[in-house]
């Protein structure tokens, strides 16, 4: 049995979460290995501390500091986890035009309105506003910025060794995207955050790539003041 | 029982009732300002990040995804904005390790007081990646599953940043001699 197991068996009996297979074996390893057993004493006294921190009562203030700050208008309007189902849907109406135009200028030839067709489909697309490279320590790859009808959002595509944290700021918002890339296989990922709130008002949009509180990179998106 | 609560008050949240939003806040209010402050070890800062993510959450009810806790959901905004928060924070040395912690009287005086403080130290020399993993499963007591959710990871990656977490802390006990 590896370092790695044994310490997983030490966790697993911490959390509770043996079988008793597990427990069989725990207890074989502890009675023949002294130092593995001052370690998992030295774990469970930990956790025992750990647990002890409890809660502290915040003031009494907390509540009602709250309440008096709610906005009037109760719920944001519904802008569903960013814009991923967004684009895909987008995309997939985009195709589904596209094959169909194919598929009748096959049958009837090319007509004469198909380019107003292309415009109309493009109308509610998402457009690129700015782009830009991203780049630092092992990580690389490209930050978009996009609007479309429901308002602007981050497209971002990185390759990176490491699971990183993007935070975006502009103006009083910011968003947090966390461990981008640590989903499997690790190493490319690519996320798309809507950033409700953040209008084309000619201001900046400030992007740091975080690993823990070390900051990798920064880049900067324009978002130029709309029409 | 408690999930159907939350359910049929953020239903009612939706459509409009805000005394139904008070009912959440005096459930969570406890925890979620208990995270925060065990983030960043600061009481004032725990007390904006406590106000920002109940703003947030009431402001993005909408976003909200049934399919997940409802407390996950409100621990993951309370993370986040911990997390912009230190990393805004300037660097401030050996401050939040030494920061004292706010919490009166008798608590402190106990004989377990300085065990106590110097778990919380540790708790600090830890990244925030790893703290937020220790505090979410020890101090609101998680399973893997809600911390997962809180945190956007997948399990497997919460077990091991609790693992590092436990390892870590216990190293930093043995170099105080705590343990």
């Amino acid at each position: 049995m590896t370092n790695d197991e044994r310490m997983a068996l030490i966790h697993a009996e911490l959390d509770g979460d043996l079988s008793s297979q597990q427990r069989a074996d725990l207890a074989r390893l502890l009675l023949a290995d002294p130092q593995m057993r001052a370690l998992r004493d030295e774990l469970k006294g930990l956790c025992s501390r750990l647990d002890a921190i409890g809660q502290v009562e915040p003031p009494p203030q907390l509540k009602d500091s709250i309440l008096k700050r709610l906005p009037s208008v109760p719920v944001a309007p519904t802008y569903r986890k960013a814009s991923f189902g967004r684009w895909r849907l987008a995309a997939m109406v985009a195709g589904l035009l596209m094959a169909g135009t194919i598929v009748y200028e096959t049958v009837q030839g090319p007509a004469p309105g198909s380019r107003e067709t292309a415009g109309t489909m493009a109308a509610d697309a998402p457009t690129t506003v700015d782009s830009v490279a991203l780049g630092g320590g092992s990580v690389t790859g490209r930050a978009t910025l996009y609007r479309d009808k429901n308002g602007l959002a981050v497209g971002l595509e990185v390759s990176t060794a490491e699971p990183v944290d993007v935070l975006i700021t502009s103006g009083g918002h910011s968003f947090r995207i966390n461990a981008l890339g640590s989903s499997e296989p690790p190493g490319h990922a690519r996320q798309t955050v809507a950033l409700p709130g953040v209008k084309m008002q000619g201001q900046d949009i400030e992007l740091s790539l975080l690993v823990g509180e070390r900051t990798l990179s920064r880049a900067t998106l324009r978002a130029p003041a709309g029409p | 029982m408690k999930e159907e609560d939350d359910a049929a008050l953020v239903l009612r949240c939706r459509e409009g009732d805000r005394h139904a939003f008070e009912q959440l806040v005096i459930r969570y209010q406890k925890p979620v300002f208990n995270v925060a402050l065990r983030m960043l070890r600061d009481r004032q800062d725990a007390l904006d990040i406590a106000q920002t993510t109940f703003l947030k959450a009431f402001e993005h009810l909408a976003d909200y995804d049934p399919a997940f806790r409802f407390y996950s959901w409100l621990y993951r905004i309370a993370i986040n904005e911990s997390l912009n928060a230190l990393a805004l924070r300037k660097p401030r040395g050996d401050l939040d390790a030494n920061a004292a912690d706010e919490r009166p009287g008798p608590d402190r005086d106990a004989e377990g007081g300085q065990a106590l403080q110097a778990i919380e130290d540790a708790l600090m020399r830890l990244s925030p990646e790893l703290r937020s993993a220790a505090i979410l499963r020890h101090i609101t007591q998680l399973s893997y599953e809600n911390i997962a959710q809180a945190l956007g990871l997948p399990e497997k990656t919460v077990k091991s940043r609790l693992h590092s977490a436990r390892e870590r802390l216990r190293e930093h006990l043995l170099r105080d001699e705590v343990i």
